[in-house]
């Protein structure tokens, strides 16, 4: 009799466990946006008969049932602890963790993809920056840093910056390796920190040929809180968010800020980004096609042109100390012949081409 | 709808299991039936009318067989409810291998008819089949019942992916059944380890081969992590869901038939037929081999036999050649296995048969597995440093070390060894008290992880279920 109470519990136990899961999920609230994972959650599929006889329907409920799963981040949690601790894997998904960092695997090196960047750039300089001063720098990802230590695959750098290297001759290259560190990045974002790039604004001045420099100490630190970088919500492992830093002065604070997508002028540094589905979008806007920054207090000329990646838009804040204006172009968003139907190449002025490894290794995403 | 979704676990199941248990007795079979039907809809709402179609084909040539006992209409109706079953079957899964090989051979342009495979239908037609087959024989007695019938055919706990459950296996159940505390529990914990088998272990090796397939740079190394890998994940994926449909046919007080006995520990390829989707190999043993004569025939008409069950089996899984082939392959094994292989296995020390074993397998699921036969040949190549590749690379090296354990873990759970060591340690009186407590919190936390796994993981559907 007992065997058969026992069994009884134990039946009802997990059955209870299931009918309680189906109660809670229906119940439950439901939200819109996952902060952890920087993304809009599934909605409750529309009701179509032509969805229902194909399938559609009953497979979009499913990813909604997913989405809205009580206790979604937990359960993501155990799974990630498993393969941990229980399959010793080293990673969750090409993410992994070292020292409270999260990094993400990026292999193998795309041969293709480098030359079609070098190719980009020579093609871009040919066609409409004639008689400009050109430079092109690389922004190592931080795996470079930990990756081959700690036993992770990573990119073969050396192979990479060589292909550029052998392909691009219009411009010359800038390094910045040498004056950065994995101590330079957020922990659980892809992207650097504001606060260690004067050095790296330094390094850039010094390649050009410029003796300009910048100090930390003429900038006045802040701090926004919490900072969920783009690895937060990949990891499901609990991950200190990070503090995203912005440094200002009078300079950033009357600059000029002109928006070509949303034909509008902003700021700077917005704030209330922080809270966005992309923190890092509190430097100029994020991810825009064409912006440009004016420093009314600069007593020359000279203009910058840069083409970049999302790396840019913490740079450039520190780079319009030293000049009249800064064009960030992102060739994800826009291409090379529509941004020159906006804005004029003007001879003699700098162009920078600044990519991060990732984005040469996948530079299929530039149009 | 998956065993494995979250829309099954925690929304179809807990309804289903709710109004089962409330209904009465002579109930029970529509809940069943109803929910089978919701439960093939949501993964095939226009095949759904398929399915019934062959339930009522199914019923109607039973009734008239029945009928007819004894006269030649009897045979004639077996005959025309086979070529409705094979010919529904060939239709949906085999037209367009056909069109594409007589374009090959008579240089033609016919067009492709590009018809979606109905999930199960390989599956629920052979159980139809069996159901007319055995009723002919007299092994069976008419189900005048379509409700009962048509609850055979469908019941949703084998209805995708087996076993495949002849009608004679659950005849009495279908009307009688007694649900008891014991089949409860010991349905739900074969449940639980089988959806752990498949989400857990399985789904994990699934990963080699969705990494072998982007990496550019493979090395000999790589072609046997990949190979090792499938070997496993197709063992723990089938023989998870054989699991699942064993635990919930028990719920439901339903006694299927196994269908794994640990295939890895045999010593030959013979030994392996009966340890491995043994309901199919019994169900072509007993309806297509003996009514060929079996082995009973002069020994070129036995080899004949043992060629065309082969055939058709490798041909059962899927409409490419390289099926046809894996076939085959076990055909000829099979054969040279009788006539010379078994004679010398058996002088040898046992440690050989398991080896000789686990190498033909493991190349019968690489033709097995690949696209087209001359994929096969590749990864057969691959394996032997055929393909100008290195031995070893980086790469190779951090997936080795990344599925490791897991592959360890699975090479060890493919062997009866873990539930034996369970079975040693629960004999003291004193350790099964203290079982009675832990074994179903062991069995929640599983269920836990499996929601884990679910809720992390991307869509990863059982290999067999498009067969």
């Amino acid at each position: 009799m007992k065997k058969m109470t026992s069994k009884f519990i134990a039946f009802l136990m997990l059955c209870g466990i299931l009918i309680l899961g189906m109660v809670v999920n229906i119940t439950l609230p439901k939200q819109e946006f996952s902060y952890s994972e920087r993304r809009k959650l599934s909605e409750f599929p529309q009701v179509k008969i032509q969805k229902i006889a194909n399938g559609d329907f009953f497979d979009d409920l499913e990813d909604y049932f997913l989405d809205h799963f009580v206790y979604r981040d937990f359960f993501r949690r155990i799974d990630s602890l498993i393969r941990l601790n229980i399959f010793n894997q080293k990673d969750i998904n090409g993410i992994y963790s070292i020292n409270g960092g999260l990094y993400k695997i990026e292999y193998p090196l795309n041969e293709e993809s480098v030359i079609a960047l070098s190719q980009k750039i020579e093609d871009i300089s040919q066609k409409y920056l004639k008689g400009m001063q050109l430079y092109y720098s690389v922004i190592p990802d931080k795996s470079y840093f930990v990756s081959e230590e700690n036993g992770y695959l990573c990119l073969d750098y050396q192979e990479m910056l060589s292909i550029l290297d052998e392909n691009i001759s219009l411009s010359e290259y800038i390094d910045i390796f040498s004056c950065l560190n994995v101590d330079d990045y957020y922990l659980t974002d892809i992207h650097w920190r504001q606060d260690k790039l004067v050095k790296v604004a330094n390094q850039i001045f010094d390649g050009m040929n410029d003796s300009y420099r910048i100090i930390l100490e003429d900038y006045e630190i802040h701090k926004l809180s919490p900072f969920y970088g783009a690895y937060y919500g990949q990891f499901p492992l609990k991950a200190r968010p990070d503090e995203l830093v912005y440094l200002t002065n009078e300079t950033t604070e009357k600059a000029l800020v002109y928006n070509y997508y949303t034909s509008s002028y902003t700021k700077v540094y917005d704030e209330e980004k922080i809270d966005s589905a992309d923190g890092y979008s509190v430097y100029l806007e994020g991810p825009v096609p064409l912006i440009t920054i004016e420093n009314p207090l600069c007593d020359n000329d000279d203009e910058l042109y840069i083409f970049r990646d999302s790396f840019g838009s913490s740079l450039a804040p520190l780079l319009i100390e030293r000049y009249k204006k800064i064009y960030l172009i992102d060739l994800r968003y826009a291409s090379e012949d529509l941004i020159a139907e906006n804005i004029d190449y003007k001879e003699g002025q700098r162009v920078l081409f600044l990519y991060s490894t990732t984005i040469i290794n996948n530079s299929s995403t530039l149009l | 709808m998956l065993f494995s979704s979250i829309s099954f676990l925690y929304y179809f199941l807990p309804v289903v299991l709710i109004v089962y248990f409330i209904t009465p007795n002579k109930g029970k079979n529509f809940v069943l039936l109803i929910a089978s039907l919701i439960f093939y809809f949501v993964g095939e709402p226009i095949y759904s009318i398929l399915m019934i179609a062959s339930s009522l084909s199914g019923y109607i040539h039973g009734l008239l067989i029945n009928k007819y006992q004894g006269t030649k209409w009897a045979k004639i109706i077996l005959v025309s409810s086979i070529i409705f079953g094979i010919g529904t079957l060939g239709f949906f899964k085999y037209a367009d291998f056909f069109v594409e090989n007589i374009n090959l051979l008579l240089k033609t342009d016919l067009g492709l008819l590009k018809l979606a495979l109905p999930i199960g239908i390989s599956f629920y037609t052979f159980q139809i089949l069996s159901y007319t087959i055995d009723l002919y024989r007299g092994k069976a007695q008419v189900q005048k019942s379509f409700l009962n019938f048509a609850t055979y055919v469908s019941l949703f706990p084998q209805l995708i992916a087996g076993p495949i459950v002849r009608y004679t296996t659950i005849e009495e159940q279908l009307s009688k059944r007694k649900v008891t505390w014991e089949n409860i529990y010991s349905g739900s914990k074969r449940f639980i380890i089988g959806l752990s088998k498949k989400v857990i272990i399985a789904n994990t090796l699934a990963e080699i081969g969705e990494m072998f397939s982007v990496t550019d740079d493979k090395t000999v190394v790589l072609y046997w992590l990949f190979a090792i890998g499938f070997m496993l994940q197709i063992y723990f994926d089938f023989s998870g869901y054989s699991d699942m449909a064993i635990g919930l046919g028990r719920l439901f007080g339903f006694d299927f038939p196994e269908n794994f006995n640990y295939p890895y520990i045999s010593r030959s390829i013979t030994e392996f037929w009966r340890r491995w989707h043994i309901s199919l190999s019994t169900w072509f043993r007993d309806y297509v081999y003996i009514p060929l004569g079996g082995n009973k025939v002069s020994n070129w008409k036995w080899v004949r036999n043992i060629l065309i069950v082969w055939l058709l089996t490798g041909f059962w899984h899927g409409a490419e050649w390289n099926f046809i082939l894996w076939g085959v392959y076990f055909g000829i094994i099979l054969i040279l296995e009788k006539l010379v292989i078994n004679k010398i296995l058996m002088r040898l020390p046992k440690i050989f048969g398991h080896i000789y074993l686990l190498f033909l397998v493991l190349i019968g699921f690489v033709i097995f597995n690949a696209n087209n036969i001359k994929e096969a040949f590749i990864n057969i190549q691959g394996l032997f440093g055929g393909l100008e590749i290195s031995f070893v690379n980086v790469e190779t090296l951090y997936y080795l070390k990344k599925y490791l354990v897991v592959i360890a873990i699975a090479l060890i759970g493919s062997t009866p060894f873990p539930s034996q060591m369970i079975k040693k340690i629960v004999e003291n009186q004193r350790v099964q008290k203290v079982f009675r407590v832990v074994e179903p919190l062991i069995l929640t936390s599983l269920l836990f992880v499996v929601t884990g796994c679910l809720i992390s993981g991307s869509f990863n559907p059982f290999l067999y279920f498009r067969f």
